[in-house]
């Protein structure tokens, strides 16, 4: 080889390196850019300002939208602290979300079939389903075990992330009537700044239909809401009996079942301890903060994947097997509301 | 093998380990390649 064409092949071949990553470098930037906007875009998809409801609720028209969330009770600090880029979750769950026109978890509306109830489900992430898939959701599972009972019925997922009572019954009064529901399950939790009652009765009006209150499950995690579930539903179903609507609690339900099963956070006097309740195991006991649960709690979730609430998947959240049972208790409430319909 | 080949490989070698070390960069920032996601909805 001469001298001259040696060099020619040297430049080539500096030249295709330099190419190289040059490519590389640019298509690299080129798709972060592309799919961050993705992966940025899926919490937005879930949550936005929706001037209805004047609130945050699910987008329309979501197709398979894919949501990452914390698989393990977290702290808002916690979660905060994961969106901003800078938190230390390691431990989350996927799923996606698909919704209508009306920001339903439900495909498009189609006209009523005779003879086929509908039923409406309003409500919070728990309704609505956050963390698990559309056909894990309550809902759906509602809908297949009431069919399994010899019911054929149409139930309608109208929850929402985040969905205070006023902001349920303002999506209740303005979509309702298109929904045009047999019946309405309204499932939430009151705060306590919410009108739980006079939020519900405005629904109620506006549908006209039998309704029946559902009073999410309290994980064993969240240990104020086990404190105070009982007097709340004590208190729920005392007021709304003039309006002739049950409200039911299905803490009592997911309690039975947890039993003798996973981990179970259990409080005593200042003190909370995580047991393991298959091998009896104390996996630690700290002392109980004003809000949320210890830090070393969060931790103990993050490095021990073996660590789980039976049913939920945080400390309020059910995953499938909790929303299959969550389905089995609602439909022993909603068969015999249906058999009166008929 | 000649002074060319050995500088070709050194080169074009370089090159592509260069762009395997950025393409595995992209792909663990966009939480590709484990289960941590960057951003997700807060309740």
């Amino acid at each position: 080889m001469s001298r001259g064409s040696a060099r020619a092949a040297r430049w080539a071949i500096r030249g295709t390196a330099i190419a190289i990553v040059l490519g590389a470098v640019g298509g690299g930037a080129a798709f972060f850019l592309k799919h961050r906007a993705e992966l940025s875009g899926a919490s937005e998809v879930v949550t936005e300002d929706y001037e209805v409801v004047q609130n945050i609720w699910l987008k329309p028209g979501l197709v398979d939208a894919q949501v990452i969330v914390p698989d393990r009770p977290h702290s808002r600090e916690e979660a905060l602290a994961h969106r901003e880029g800078r938190g230390e979750i390691t431990r989350v769950r996927r799923f996606t979300i698909s919704t209508n026109s009306l920001r339903m978890r439900a495909p498009e509306l189609g006209p009523k079939e005779a003879g086929v109830p509908r039923i409406l489900v309003l409500g919070e992430s728990v309704a609505m389903g956050w963390g698990v898939d559309d056909d894990e959701t309550f809902p759906a599972r509602l809908e297949d075990e009431l069919d399994d009972r010899g019911y054929e019925v149409e139930v309608l997922n109208a929850g929402s992330p985040s969905a205070r009572p006023l902001a349920m019954s303002r999506w209740c009064i303005e979509n309702g009537p298109k929904v045009d529901p047999d019946l309405l399950i309204w499932n939430g939790r009151p705060m306590q700044q919410d009108d739980y009652v006079g939020d519900l009765r405005r629904c109620v009006e506006a549908l006209r239909v039998p309704t029946l209150a559902i009073l999410s499950p309290i994980s064993t995690f969240d240990p104020n809401g086990s404190v105070v579930y009982k007097e709340e539903h004590r208190k729920l179903k005392e007021q709304l009996k003039p309006d002739g609507i049950d409200v039911i609690d299905l803490t009592r339900g997911f309690r039975k079942a947890q039993r003798g099963r996973g981990e179970v956070l259990e409080a005593k006097d200042n003190l909370l301890t995580v047991v393991d309740q298959e091998s009896d195991r104390v996996w630690l006991t700290a002392e109980r903060p004003h809000f949320g649960l210890p830090q070393e709690i969060y931790d103990l979730f993050e490095t021990t994947p073996e660590v789980r609430e039976h049913l939920f998947f945080d400390e309020g959240h059910p995953d499938a097997e909790g929303h299959a049972l969550y389905g089995e208790l609602v439909a022993d409430e909603v068969a015999p509301m249906l058999d009166a319909l008929r | 093998m000649t002074k060319l080949q050995r500088e070709a490989a050194i080169w074009l070698g370089g090159a592509l380990g260069v762009a395997l070390v950025i393409g595995l960069i992209v792909l663990f920032s966009l939480g590709w390649l484990d289960t941590l996601a960057t951003r997700y909805s807060v309740l």
